[in-house]
Parts: C-alpha cells; structure tokens; sequence
C-alpha cells in the first residue's frame, strides 16, 4: 500500500516536471519593446560572424554606436523589405549627426543561398548605414538562439526557390552593446526614431 | 509647369489603362508596382488593388510576367514575432468589391528573375482569371511602394 502511494507520488512528480518543462517552452520573452536589464537577449553582449568582405565580425566592434539588429535574407519578399524601408524612414526622422551614430546589422539566416557579394549589394541598395552577415549555419544558429529568435526554411514546390519563416523584430542595442528595446513588425518609424534618440 | 505636363501624362496613362482594363469584365487594376530589389537579387514580389465591378465573383487563378521563371499567389501571416509566408490556390475578389495585395499580407512573387529590374520601370504582368479574361496590367518598379522616404530635417 505504502509502496503504491510511492510510486503515485513518483509519478505526480514526474508529471509536474514535465509540466515545467513543457510549460517553459510557451513562457514570453519579456514583454515586447520593453527594456531588457536582465539582458534576456544576447547576454553575452558579443558574437562573431563573417563581414561581406569575407572578414570577421564581431558585434563588438560597433561599440559607440547603436545597432539595430535584425535576421533576414535576400531573397525574402516582403518582411526584410518592409523592415528597411521602415528602418529608412526612421532615420530620415532624426538629423545627420543623430544617423552617423546608428549601424544596421542584417544577420542572414540563409548561408545556402546569401553570399557575401549578394548581402553586401542588398544592404547597400537599402542604405541604412547596414552590415550584412553571414557565416556557417552553426555559427548563424548560435546567434539566432542568442536572441531567442527563430527561422525555419520551408521548402517551396518549385526547384528554384523556398521561403524562410523568421523572426521580424528589430533589437535595438545601445552604445555599450546591451539588447534596450524590441521593435515588433507592427511598429512605427516615429517610434523606432523616438527610441534610437533616446539611446544617442 | 513641368510637373503639370507630368501629372497630365500621368493622369492620361492611368485613364487609358482603366478604359482598357474595364474592358475585362469589371475588373480594373490600380496602383500595380513591383518592388526594387538589388541587381543580383533573384526574388520580389508585386502588389496592387484589384477591383471588381461584376455581379459575381472573381477569381485569380494565377499571374504570369515575362521576367520571372516562376510566378505565384502568397499570403502572409504574422504569428507572435514571425512571419509566415504561404503560397494559395486562387484569390477572391468579391462582387463589387476589390482585394488589396500589399505589403504584409497578399503579393504576387516573382521568383527567379531571367534579368535584373530596374527602379521606375515598367513590366507586364498578366493576371489570369477563372471566366474571365486575362487582364494585363503595368507593373512600376519602385524601391518603397507607396510610402516614399521622407527628406532629411
């Protein structure tokens, strides 16, 4: 008898753990576009990647600007798009000076397909005064991860193409490297300037 | 003076364009333009305001552009912080109503560009319907749609 409420408390256990578990993987990031003290996202403040011109990047080596952070890849049709034409005209909303303190970094989730030369001439085209990165799929995942982001390709019926479901949200980092506000997809350039401003 | 011609020849074209589109069972096509995209880009999408001027429902089937291997009918769908794209079967534009392709919800993709676009020109692009003729409409090249960048301060 003793034995059989051990074994149903055992298991009680396991089922709560479980629940735990599971439960963990539904739980928010902190709330959107807040401020992130506990650095939730990127904790550790760095990562490395690989530049356009085939060198290492560090996020680091930003430091003293801001940086608007966001992952994409150049052959998406509408979100990347739609997010430097936003970022666009959030900096046409601030002065010059305010912009030479502000750096785009477009991370590509899609190393198969985004070479070095084809992301440099797509943020150029763009001019948000942006970086594209790339790097093995492993070092690309480790930085996803990072900032709890997600992608996921989904192959298309056609031989030529596929599409990649991913993360929109902008990080805004400040000038010490730290993770300050998430831009949502939704959100306007007047706020992505306001926030940038207070952050300069 | 220049920008009266301009808006003269402007105002002319897209007259043109709706006689010639009305033609097409009630359906006339407004605001058609293609994004700009890099030069070694392969992939964009087109977007536009499909009206619907009949009494019964249109249906697009599919689209075809002469600069694009292949053509289809997207949607998108944001769930929490990502966004999803899919490809559908058929577009509805009701009776007397339109269906707006924008960004953020319904484009047409254009994958595999045969030759790079260029910013203000301008494509063919066919919209093929089901009981209804095909509609041909100009597509412009623009870099932001039709939200452009605001001057510096």
């Amino acid at each position: 008898m003793k034995r059989n409420l051990l074994i149903k408390l055992t298991l009680a256990g396991i089922g709560i753990c479980l629940l735990v578990i599971v439960g963990s993987f539904f739980t928010d990031p902190p709330k959107m576009t807040e401020p992130d003290p506990a650095q939730f996202f990127n904790p550790d403040g760095n990562f490395t990647l690989t530049g356009t011109s085939g060198e290492p990047f560090q996020l680091e080596d930003l430091r003293g600007n801001i940086v608007l952070l966001f992952f994409g890849y150049t052959s998406c049709p509408d979100a990347c798009p739609s997010t430097l034409a936003k970022l666009q005209r959030a900096f046409n909303l601030l002065s010059k000076e305010e912009v030479e303190q502000v750096r785009t970094v477009f991370i590509s989730v899609d190393p198969e397909r985004d070479n070095p030369k084809l992301l440099k001439e797509y943020v150029d085209y763009f001019g948000v005064n942006a970086i594209g990165l790339t790097g093995t799929k492993a070092d690309i995942d480790k930085v996803v991860k990072a900032y709890h982001a997600h992608y996921m390709i989904i192959p298309g019926q056609t031989s030529n193409w596929y599409s990649i479901n991913h993360t929109t949200t902008v990080f805004l980092h400040d000038k010490q490297g730290k993770v300050r506000y998430r831009f949502l997809y939704e959100e306007t350039p007047e706020q992505l300037a306001e926030a940038i401003r207070k952050y300069l | 003076m220049q920008l009266l011609s301009r808006s003269l020849c402007f105002l002319t074209v897209f007259l043109l364009q709706s006689i010639a589109n009305a033609g097409a069972q009630g359906i006339t096509v407004q605001d058609a333009w293609i994004r700009g995209i890099p030069p070694s880009a392969t992939t964009t999408a087109a977007f536009m305001t499909i009206h619907n001027a009949g009494s019964d429902d249109a249906i697009l089937k599919s689209a075809d552009c002469e600069v694009a291997e292949t053509v289809q009918i997207h949607t998108m769908e944001q769930v929490g912080e990502i966004m999803k794209m899919k490809e559908v079967s058929e577009l509805r534009i009701p009776a007397n109503g339109q269906a707006i392709l924008a960004p953020k919800g319904y484009h047409i993709m254009l994958i595999g560009l045969v030759r790079p676009i260029k910013e203000g020109e301008s494509i063919p692009l066919s919209l093929n319907f089901t009981d209804r003729p095909t509609v041909v409409v100009d597509a412009v090249v623009k870099k932001w749609g039709s939200m452009p960048p605001m001057s510096h301060h």
